[in-house]
């Protein structure tokens, strides 16, 4: 197995597939990338078992064959070599030669066959989507996701195609984030399915293009999305996703108009001083002002004023900084809209007009 | 004490034999399934104490017929009061009709006469019936002599408790169709240390779910005691 590559060529399948690969392993094949050339293209993949990175990269001379590196190593040695460097690759017996004008690199390597396949049953639903449409509804949701919750559906992002309809959910149980938009194709099916965190997070990365054109397959335990010359996998959370259509079904108070900027900066300075750990601040809504009050156990104390856009009974509900920061941050519009269920059970956040998303922070009991 | 409240997530348990812990009861889902797809018993008489999960099967007998495209109908008749017994016209097109709590008709003359109608019209048509009840069909205050016997005619069954271990088994099954684990030694604890009733249970295993969500916590036996306590506090 042999061939030359020029080090921009590589470098950037490299990157993305090496981000997969987790660095414990139990199985060390696993930190290795998986190298095939067949015909006058070079094949990478990265994989963790829950998650698989393929990249396809075209090559003008080549001998065929297959062997694994050390991912690590090989993306170290190829982001270190200048710019535009012409980087040869050999497979001599058990080792491979990296060589690059005056480097030289003997790398340790695992046979191929022992790489593990993923396995993938038959993906028998398929939709077209444009990269940038995708990324914006992953970027909306991801954030309110949760992060290692004892409920597996949490540590991921709902999926929900029907027909052209394309929704996204992810929640932490605290707040919940929900993206709507049309597919320009109808799929002619109806399905939910959950994508694991990491995978997510992963594929959120690759989506750099927003011109380029994904394909995404799934069935009920597997997805592969094709990105140009990449196709990405992963196993799907094996769970059901909860309903939660009920926070909808309330009586709201009237709409409160905020200047996004002035809401985050005040937030900001007075969860200075929250409780370190629930950062819980205190609103006080009344006609045209919001004043932000909040303390901690130190008995120190903060306080704010805003001016709203607000008619109606005056309300207190409070919350944690953060989940409000975050949803407010992810808002497009200059103005952010609150919607607070009436018996201050939720709030609703958005923006003025359709926007397709919309977030829910739940409040906190003071 | 500042707290979080959670997401209301629901979980629409479905009442199908797949979310039934059988447990010592196996055989009993295996006679109702057979009844169901009419290769069993054409009557089958349920009984026993209340919490054990009579309401549950019966429904999964209708989910499974629901399935299998036959059609069903059931009705709980411990609902406030008794319906007309005007109820029963026309049932015996169904191929399986489940009766939750008949025990509630026992003393009503005219839904004693009713039923007793409508058992042998739906008999003779060769349809299965399936009712459930807290006594023995012995036991049951019928006073129809006729309706009693054929009450008993069909395969009785009484539903048993879950042992103290199954118990556990069933908490951990329960809880992991909600998404979330319970390890053996918290099933264990909440046993001894809360209700044994498998309904009062299920309450608290909602309320569970409900807390561990809001603190972000897994159930673990000092969380468990905490919440408890706060609870007995309210």
């Amino acid at each position: 197995m042999k061939f030359i590559i020029n080090r921009e060529e590589i470098l950037l399948p490299l990157q993305q597939i090496v981000s997969v690969i987790e660095k414990r392993q139990t199985m060390p094949i696993l930190s290795n990338v998986l190298m095939v050339i067949e015909g006058d293209q070079l094949t990478l993949t990265g994989t963790d078992l829950e998650i698989q990175i393929i990249a396809k990269i075209n090559i003008a001379t080549a001998d065929p064959g297959s062997i694994t590196v050390p991912a690590r190593k090989f993306l170290d040695i190829c982001r270190l070599l200048p710019n535009g460097a012409e980087i040869k690759f050999e497979l001599q017996d058990d080792k491979v030669k990296i060589a690059s004008s005056r480097s030289r690199f003997s790398l340790s390597c695992l046979p191929a066959d022992n790489y593990p396949e993923f396995a993938e049953s038959e993906l028998e639903n398929h939709l077209f989507i444009n990269a940038g449409k995708f990324k914006k509804a992953l970027d909306k949701t991801v954030f309110c996701m949760a992060n290692q919750d004892v409920r597996y559906y949490l540590n991921g992002l709902l999926l929900n195609v029907s027909n052209s309809k394309l929704k996204l959910v992810a929640s932490d149980g605290h707040r919940l984030s929900i993206y709507e938009d049309n597919l320009d194709q109808p799929t002619g099916f109806e399905s939910r399915i959950i994508l694991p965190r990491k995978g997510v997070l992963e594929l959120s990365r690759l989506l750099d293009d927003p011109e380029a054109e994904l394909k995404v397959e799934f069935s009920s335990n597997n997805i592969r999305i094709f990105i140009k010359n990449l196709i990405f996998s992963a196993k799907l959370v094996d769970s059901k996703y909860p309903d939660f259509g009920k926070v909808f079904q309330q009586e709201f108070f009237n709409q409160i108009h905020i200047q996004k900027q002035f809401l985050k900066e005040a937030l900001t300075r007075v969860a200075i001083l929250a409780n370190e750990k629930f950062k819980g601040v205190t609103f006080d809504i009344s006609p045209g002002s919001l004043k932000m009050s909040t303390h901690n156990p130190e008995h120190d104390e903060a306080e704010e004023e805003l001016v709203i856009e607000y008619t109606g009974e005056p309300l207190t509900i409070a919350f944690n900084a953060q989940y409000l920061l975050d949803a407010v941050s992810n808002l497009d519009s200059e103005l952010a809209v609150l919607t607070i269920a009436s018996n201050a059970s939720s709030c609703f956040i958005d923006e003025p007009g359709d926007c397709g998303y919309k977030f829910i922070v739940m409040p906190m009991r003071l | 004490m500042a707290e979080q409240l959670p997401l209301h997530f629901e979980f629409r348990a479905n009442q199908t034999f797949n979310d039934f812990f059988p447990g010592t009861n196996r055989e009993i889902v295996t006679h109702l399934q057979r009844c169901v797809a009419g290769l069993g018993e054409q009557q089958i008489f349920l009984w026993g104490k209340s919490g054990l999960g009579k309401t549950h099967l019966l429904q999964a007998c209708c989910h499974q017929a629901q399935r299998q495209n036959i059609r069903s109908f059931y009705f709980d008749l411990a609902h406030a009061e008794l319906p007309d017994p005007a109820i029963l016209d026309g049932l015996d097109e169904y191929d399986v009709v489940c009766f939750d709590n008949i025990e509630c008709i026992a003393g009503n003359a005219d839904w004693e006469l009713a039923f007793f109608n409508f058992f042998n019209r739906h008999r003779d048509r060769g349809h299965k019936l399936i009712v459930s009840s807290c006594a023995a069909p012995n036991d049951l205050a019928i006073r129809l002599p006729d309706l009693k016997t054929r009450l008993n005619w069909g395969l009785a069954l009484k539903i048993q408790p879950l042992t103290d271990s199954d118990r556990i088994a069933a908490l951990i099954f329960k809880a992991d169709q909600m998404g979330f684990e319970i390890a053996p030694q918290t099933g264990r604890f909440l046993l001894t240390h809360y209700d044994r009733d498998l309904a009062g249970l299920w309450a608290l295993l909602e309320k569970l779910d409900k807390a561990s969500l809001a603190a972000k916590r897994k159930l673990t036996v000092p969380f468990l005691k905490q919440i408890l306590n706060e609870d007995s506090h309210d």
